[in-house]
């Protein structure tokens, strides 16, 4: 490397580094202890969506956006998949956020609750795992190319009110804290998953007792 | 007596990781500044020795903490990134690398994230080849081959600007 070239880069180092004074151990702790701190909050972005009562809207607030993949414990068969996925295509969530919906649905899907903590535990960077009781949640993180996005798009024919939501949510890149129910919750979830619809819908038929569908969408 | 047993334990922990902190920080920091530049590289070290505190028994017997916790600081900075639509699964742009509008600025924010994190660590913080493979935990011949290729991409770029 020509002489002047490195005591550019000699410069630039000592510029970057004036720009990013160390980090202390009291900024450390401060740090993780706001990230802990729950609090109820009402994301203005879904002031003026009329999906739910907005006084079921329960969300963890934290200085940073977040990579999060949530998804209440009723979707959790969806949740698990997308995780396994997540993990094998290196598209990992930084944390994880298993709601606990109070209903006759979350007791009968405990075991996927308990699958899909098994799934957390194997990913190779480990999420933070937190389980909040309230309303449902969804996932984000796994969305990743313009694909998936057609398919949010296109997909979310139940309820287009969430399809707008979601789109303008992700158009923010904003914290967002999802008001739906656990249906909307497992469309959404299909839609963004995309390819792993067809072992989504088979994974649920060992619940349901319904068949599997073959990949025409035929039962 | 029990309560003061778990006192001493947690500023016997907390010791631990202040001294932990102290030892591994400049490093990572570092590290993550020359991939993402000041506000970016340090914002993710805070995150990921954050999660070290979080994970302390765990993060405290690893052989290489530096560089499991700089795949961490990576994740981190993800969640930085305002996303467009359509997605693109893309790295970060390193528009507020060093917030500097120099030729030479400008043509390591071109670089890709390797070859910028590798040519940064080396040229600009002095890092050794050896410990820059031991923190991205690579192979030292993979920093010789992002090396090679960035310094000749650097060359070619601010000699052709040097030509207009």
């Amino acid at each position: 490397m020509p002489a002047d070239l490195e005591n550019d880069m000699n410069d630039l180092g000592a510029r970057l580094l004036a720009e990013a004074p160390p980090v202390t151990t009291d900024e450390v702790l401060r740090y993780t202890a706001e990230r802990r701190s729950p609090t109820t909050t009402i994301d203005p972005l879904i002031t003026n969506v009329p999906l739910t009562d907005i006084t079921d809207i329960t969300s963890v607030r934290r200085p940073r956006r977040r990579s999060v993949l949530v998804a209440s414990v009723a979707a959790a068969s969806v949740f698990a998949v997308g995780l396994g996925i997540a993990s094998r295509d290196d598209r990992e969530p930084d944390e994880v956020a298993i709601g606990a919906t109070p209903s006759p649905t979350s007791l009968a899907s405990a075991p996927l609750g308990t699958l899909a903590t098994e799934v957390v535990a194997d990913l190779a960077w480990p999420p933070r795992v937190v389980f909040d009781d309230g309303f449902g949640w969804m996932i984000e993180e796994l969305i990743e190319d313009g694909q998936s996005l057609v398919e949010t798009g296109t997909a979310f024919y139940r309820n287009p009110e969430l399809g707008e939501l979601v789109v303008n949510y992700l158009r923010s890149g904003d914290e967002w804290p999802v008001p739906m129910d656990d249906d909307s919750i497992e469309v959404a979830t299909i839609s963004m998953l995309g390819r792993t619809w067809w072992s989504t819908a088979a994974h649920r038929s060992r619940w349901s007792g319904q068949p599997a569908p073959t990949r025409t969408g035929r039962r | 007596m029990k309560r003061s047993q778990q006192n001493a334990g947690h500023d016997e922990q907390l010791a631990g990781f202040d001294e932990f902190v102290g030892r591994v920080e400049s490093r990572l920091r570092v590290a993550l500044v020359a991939t993402y530049g000041a506000h970016d590289g340090r914002a993710a070290t805070v995150d990921a020795l954050s999660w070290a505190w979080e994970h302390w028994a765990q993060i405290q017997w690893m052989d290489n903490p530096v560089g499991y916790l700089f795949r961490v600081g990576q994740s981190a900075t993800r969640r930085y990134v305002v996303r467009p639509i359509p997605f693109e699964r893309y790295e970060l742009s390193a528009d507020e690398l060093l917030g500097m509008s120099t030729e030479l600025a400008e043509a390591i924010k071109r670089l890709p994230v390797q070859q910028r994190t590798v040519v940064m660590l080396v040229h600009a913080f002095g890092w050794s080849q050896r410990d820059v493979a031991a923190t991205l935990e690579i192979t030292p011949s993979t920093v010789k081959a992002h090396l090679d290729r960035a310094l000749t991409r650097l060359n070619n770029d601010l000699e052709l600007r040097d030509a207009r």
